[in-house]
């Protein structure tokens, strides 16, 4: 019989917590915040070239749509598929490059320059 | 005290002079002007070595690494340069930069007395040895004593170049060996 008043309290307080979360939506955002795991990659058509890294590493795009890479590094990049999808040039420093996928499939890639800049373009139908 | 390069001979005492990157620079804490003076004096020895290695290399991946050298040293240089400048900061020439510059002088001077695959060899050789006393100066000694914030992000931001400059080194040097 004492167990249930105690529950009860014990709902209340963590109901209060949640309120008081809530109404701090700002504080609580870094924890609840979506973030696409890696198997997955990120949405969006925007890849930096920054710090010798793709930013993000893996990137999910629907067939249609048009990826730009842009070099962020004092030094050219290059964006290379490894099964020969698409092949950039030599992309200077402040310069963009931009390749629409037209083609459904995981293409990893890589900057032929710097060995270990990788990154995958995941492209669905 | 500095002999002329003789192969042998020369590449240990460059091998020698590279390691006095990392032990000098150990032995006391730079300050940010002193890291400015050793961050130029590192990409301007490396772009050195890389023209003439873009000019007098024979195989073309060696050609290539030595004009991309040029290329990638010369554009860290230049962002190095526009944020000392814009900091207010005014490189100070300090011994690990003196030994940074007459290291490369002398690895220079070895590579214009050879040629051919003897040259392609030693160059990639000693860009190896550079490059990895190189990331062990900048991770011990420049990141942990930059203080300027912007200085040591500019810092953390060019060591994974310095790291990939090595590992296609080291790709090279494999293939050269077949």
């Amino acid at each position: 019989m004492r167990t249930l008043p105690g529950l009860v309290r014990i709902v209340g307080v963590l109901a209060i917590l949640g309120a008081v979360t809530a109404a701090h939506p700002g504080a609580a955002a870094p924890e609840t915040t979506p973030t696409a795991t890696p198997s997955e990659g990120a949405r969006g058509t925007a890849v930096a070239m920054d710090g010798v890294s793709f930013t993000p590493e893996q990137l999910l795009v629907k067939v249609g749509e048009t990826v730009t890479w842009t070099n962020k590094d004092p030094f050219p990049h290059n964006v290379t598929s490894s099964a020969g999808a698409f092949k950039s040039g030599d992309i200077a420093p402040d310069a963009q490059w931009s390749f629409r996928a037209t083609e459904a499939g995981r293409f990893p890639y890589t900057c032929t320059l710097h060995p270990g800049m990788n990154g995958t373009l995941i492209v669905e139908p | 005290m500095r002999t002329k390069g003789k192969s042998g001979i020369g590449i240990g005492i460059l091998a020698a002079a590279a390691m006095g990157v990392a032990t000098a620079a150990w032995a006391q804490a730079p300050n940010d002007a002193q890291i400015a003076a050793i961050v130029v004096a590192a990409n301007q020895v490396d772009i050195d070595a890389g023209r003439l290695a873009a000019s007098k290399a024979t195989n073309p991946d060696v050609k290539a690494y030595g004009q991309m050298m040029v290329t990638d040293h010369t554009g860290v240089n230049k962002q190095a340069t526009d944020l000392v400048t814009k900091l207010g900061v005014k490189p100070e020439d300090n011994p690990t930069a003196q030994s940074l510059k007459s290291g490369g002088a002398d690895n220079v001077k070895n590579l214009e007395s050879l040629s051919g695959a003897a040259f392609d060899k030693a160059y990639i050789d000693h860009e190896i040895t550079y490059h990895q006393n190189v990331l062990d100066a900048v991770d011990k000694t420049l990141i942990p004593n930059a203080q300027n914030a912007e200085l040591k992000a500019l810092l953390v931001k060019v060591r994974p170049a310095f790291a990939a400059h090595l590992a296609k080194a080291t790709q090279i040097q494999a293939s050269l060996g077949k």
